[in-house]
């Protein structure tokens, strides 16, 4: 099966949320910052490009998406695509994260772009991060969980 | 939705549909915010591909960008699907009376000011189905996004 994480958010919220999925993270205190930079790093030129981070223990392919702005619109296409090309709905696994960019986010993503202030814009985002990042993994083991399930 | 029209040959290329016409095509300033994204089957053209339009908000890079992901995904190779950005076809008479029409709701008021602005822009949109036309003749398109400059 396809799990495809996405999120209404300008930051990878989908991203964390598919790496926590496959394992690449494991815990808010074992994260590894150079990984979580890289989530970040992933620019807004980036909206809309689905990207694959690997496979789950049970071989399923995980893919994020993030999709600022095509939150609502995003399921329609998803659905309309897998009508024209006759796949079946259960190959693909659409995944809403439920969280958007809280304010310590914005404001970091904001401070980014000024270099010197880019070392608060950081220390922001990783706040706006662990803020959400309880949510996201319970999100994910309950994902995990209903995979389990199914086989 | 005017351009799938024209590429299906339901409507002319050599001059301009009067108002009626307009009136009369499904879907023509009809979506509702509740379907973008969306995509709507128009019907098959002369060399059987079958043609779709949606509508988004926002930059249409997104869609395209969701549009190709998911086709590699499921290895649906390139020369499938052609994507076809109709944005900077529209017209700020078309902004304005979608705008009013879709946006406000005031579709007696807005709706006449969008065909005035897709008869305004109708050649142009004509000049684009030729080119895909054209394209889709040669059937060996190098780029599954096609953007008008």
């Amino acid at each position: 099966m396809i799990i495809l994480y996405f999120s209404d958010s300008k930051l990878p919220l989908a991203v964390l949320a598919g790496e926590i999925h496959t394992g690449q993270i494991s815990g808010w205190e074992n994260i590894d910052h150079s990984a979580m930079w890289d989530i970040i790093s992933i620019k807004k030129e980036a909206a809309g490009k689905i990207i694959f981070l690997g496979c789950d223990e049970r071989e399923n392919k995980i893919y994020a998406v993030p999709a600022k702005g095509w939150y609502l619109m995003l399921p329609r296409l998803v659905s309309s695509f897998l009508d024209i090309y006759r796949i079946p709905r259960d190959k693909l696994k659409l995944v809403d994260c439920g969280v958007t960019d809280n304010i310590l986010l914005l404001a970091g993503g904001l401070l980014l772009k000024h270099k010197r202030l880019a070392p608060l814009g950081r220390f922001l985002i990783a706040s706006g991060i662990k803020k959400n990042y309880i949510r996201i993994s319970r999100l994910v083991s309950g994902i995990k969980a209903r995979l389990q399930n199914l086989f | 939705m005017t351009a799938a029209f024209i590429h299906l040959d339901l409507l002319p290329v050599d001059c301009v549909p009067d108002r009626g016409t307009f009136y009369r095509i499904p879907f023509y300033d009809r979506q509702e915010s509740g379907e973008h994204g969306h995509i709507f089957f128009v019907g098959v053209d002369k060399r059987g591909n079958e043609i779709y339009v949606t509508a988004q908000r926002g930059r249409p890079e997104v869609l395209s960008n969701i549009f190709q992901g998911l086709a590699r995904m499921f290895n649906i190779p390139s020369q499938e699907y052609l994507l076809i950005n109709m944005t900077p076809n529209i017209n700020p008479v078309m902004r304005l009376g979608g705008y009013l029409s879709r946006r406000l709701g005031m579709i007696t008021l807005g709706r006449p000011i969008v065909i005035l602005g897709t008869r305004a822009s109708y050649f142009r949109l004509v000049d684009l189905v030729k080119k895909v036309k054209q394209e889709l003749g040669e059937c060996e398109f190098d780029h599954s996004v096609f953007q008008r400059q």
